[in-house]
């Protein structure tokens, strides 16, 4: 049996795992049956609820799960992604640092900001153009910018470090 | 006047509203070319035609808007007709023109009538002469930001600045005081240039959460005019649509009769022909004014489609061979009510921010008064190039609840997985107790959106969320392996898509 925490749009919920027939949810059994029809359908407790499913890792323990027209945002946490993001934790605690990235690929339209100014929460940040529309990316942090990586009239691709935030307390 | 018959047509568009006109194309025995950028090599348009040709780079402005090069394949392929779908080249007077000056009909408007209509301050000028009421502010473009803060001072904040050169929410802001101002102006001119190559701004008094609704006419080339009933698009979101209906809930009789008689009139005026549709706003005493006119083919043309039982496309084509309308306003049926919700790839949680990426399934639901047009399939890549519209899914019914129960079941049964989308959002609409009762405006996103967001999951919905997505965890880990069957398309395996 292996423990897990694992997170759907922010609410936790422990997970207690046997086999691929039988998991327990928040301490409930609840007994599992795949379809081996390829469409990732199953039954939970003889009933059908997901025919059809579809599961997208992100990174190591974030995952979009799709089930018909639910989006879902999951977080899988086990001793090994807990013991991570502990050490994640205290080393982001030592500087206090956000990056802000690329959400999706597109032209920096303009910088709004300079390195060392101070910026507070809802502060635009950067004019992101992205399917022909200008998306402002706003700060979520009160802090002062220490880097800027990118230049106005540059593309960058999703993900793409663009600022650095130092976080003020 | 003289007419042609239209036997090859190159559709100057991509996506949905390609593969919709081909699909009219096909019905009518006209064979149709398709024009793609690099990016869509594979997408379903490109094959759909009869044929297709590359046309440049993934960049609007090096494919889709090459105005020249579309023109070029059209004569290689001896096309007859050029249709432009909507954005892109659709309302690009120049384009019109360069079209009918190499010998093809465009399929839509003349060029001095997208020149007309097309130039919002222009329209807004003709309206005041056909006696429609228009909203307070300029009809001609703003020149500087001094200039700008002085009309608002007049008209009182919030005002709305708008791109002359075109619509779809591109170039639009709103500015709630002076300060707002000189970035408000300065953001609505790059991106009118950018959308439409045109930086003119005017300034409209903003109405606050007045109902959008606009009126489809068609006009032949001989003084015929239309109307084929209203549209109500007040479900918005960034100043651009999600919902719309037809009928809409808001107009009784006499107002319906004074709207569409006011759209036959100013159509009559300008001398258009071809499809349109006029857009007005309704403030909260059903008062209601003219905003623009949109001289194509709209994105929701279909929910007009659905009542009146004819095809607007094959219609559009007809009037472009110089024919005469077919049928008389008195032959048009109005028949039950129609809804369309854009499926798009964005994602709601967070301000609506378009998403990318690869759709590893997508399996539209059908049936009787269903409708889906779209321009992807499982394994499209949506790019961040082109705008994030995937799909419209269109319902219809004898009575305004029958459409809309038949749309939310039809949401239900919507499966478009690996891509971040509104599909959830949209049923969560259609079922809010404020659409349920026809009582909404173009505030209602902003003004019920943690209703609309914070939408219960059900129970085994996270269950199976839960389980699947531990399945797919320890299958990366190489801990279990499910579907024994040795089926390769398990869900629930390692099966990460970018």
């Amino acid at each position: 049996m292996e423990n897990y925490t694992v997170s759907i749009n922010g609410k936790k919920f422990l997970v207690e795992y046997f086999d691929q027939n039988t998991i327990l949810i928040n301490g409930k059994q609840l007994s599992i049956t795949f379809d081996d029809n390829g469409y990732g359908g199953f039954k939970i407790n003889g009933k059908t609820f997901c025919h059809n499913g579809f599961c997208k890792f992100t990174n190591d323990s974030f995952a979009n799960v799709w089930i018909n027209r639910f989006i879902l945002d999951v977080e899988i946490e086990d001793y090994k992604t807990n013991l991570l993001k502990s050490l994640k934790k205290n080393s982001a605690s030592a500087d206090k640092k956000i990056i802000i990235s690329a959400p999706m690929p597109g032209l920096v339209k303009k910088i709004e900001v300079e390195e060392n100014q101070i910026v507070k929460i809802e502060t635009g940040l950067i004019i992101l153009e992205a399917m022909k529309m200008e998306n402002e990316i706003k700060s979520k942090v009160n802090g002062i910018v220490k880097e800027i990586k990118v230049k106005n009239n540059s593309s960058v691709e999703k993900g793409a470090e663009m600022i650095i935030i130092e976080i003020n307390q | 006047m003289e007419t042609k018959s239209i036997k090859k047509i190159l559709i100057a568009n991509r996506g949905e509203i390609a593969i919709r006109i081909i699909k009219t194309c096909k019905e009518l025995g006209i064979a149709a070319v398709a024009v793609y950028s690099d990016v869509d090599h594979y997408s379903p348009h490109t094959r759909y035609a009869d044929e297709s040709y590359n046309i440049g780079a993934a960049p609007a402005k090096l494919s889709y808007l090459n105005a020249e090069k579309i023109i070029e394949i059209a004569l290689q392929t001896k096309t007859d007709a050029i249709h432009p779908g909507y954005g892109f080249l659709s309302e690009n007077a120049d384009f019109a023109q360069l079209v009918e000056e190499n010998g093809l009909i465009f399929i839509g408007p003349k060029a001095q009538s997208i020149k007309l209509m097309g130039d919002k301050t222009a329209a807004r000028d003709l309206a005041i002469k056909a006696g429609i009421p228009i909203v307070p502010g300029t009809t001609k473009p703003v020149k500087s930001v001094a200039e700008a803060q002085q009309i608002a001072d007049e008209l009182g904040f919030p005002v709305l600045l708008k791109a002359a050169g075109g619509g779809g929410g591109k170039g639009m802001r709103i500015i709630s005081s002076p300060n707002e101002m000189e970035n408000g102006l300065q953001t609505a001119k790059s991106e009118a240039l950018s959308a439409f190559k045109d930086n003119r701004v005017y300034i409209e008094k903003y109405i606050t959460n007045p109902r959008h609704i606009e009126v489809q006419i068609l006009a032949d080339q001989y003084g015929n005019v239309i109307h084929l009933g209203e549209r109500e698009c007040s479900i918005q979101r960034r100043h651009q649509k999600i919902i719309e209906e037809s009928p809409s809930t808001y107009l009784d009789g006499s107002i319906r009769e004074q709207l569409t008689q006011a759209a036959i009139s100013l159509v009559k005026m300008s001398g258009y022909t071809n499809a349109g549709t006029l857009e007005f706003i309704f403030d909260q005493n059903k008062k209601f004014y003219f905003l623009e006119m949109n001289t194509r083919l709209q994105v929701e043309h279909p929910v007009t489609e659905m009542r009146v039982g004819f095809d607007l496309v094959a219609e559009q084509i007809r009037i472009a061979e110089g024919k005469k309308l077919s049928f008389t306003q008195e032959d048009i049926n109005f028949i039950g009510n129609s809804i369309e919700c854009r499926i798009y790839a964005e994602d709601p949680s967070n301000n609506f921010f378009p998403s990318t990426g690869k759709i590893a399934e997508l399996k539209v639901p059908s049936g009787f008064g269903i409708r889906d047009d779209r321009g992807v399939e499982t394994g499209s890549i949506v790019t961040a190039y082109y705008d994030p519209l995937i799909s419209k899914l269109i319902s219809w019914g004898r009575t305004r609840e029958e459409a809309r129960k038949r749309l939310s079941a039809a949401l239900s049964d919507y499966i478009l997985y690996g891509i971040i989308n509104n599909i959830d959002f949209c049923h969560s609409i259609i079922n809010h107790p404020q659409f349920v009762k026809g009582e909404y405006d173009t505030g209602f996103i902003h003004k019920y959106f943690e209703d609309i967001y914070k939408n219960d999951i059900p129970e085994n919905i996270i269950q199976s969320a839960i389980i699947g997505s531990i399945a797919t965890y320890l299958s990366q880990q190489k801990k279990i392996r499910i579907n024994t069957a040795g089926d390769s398309h398990s869900r629930w395996k390692n099966k990460q898509v970018d």
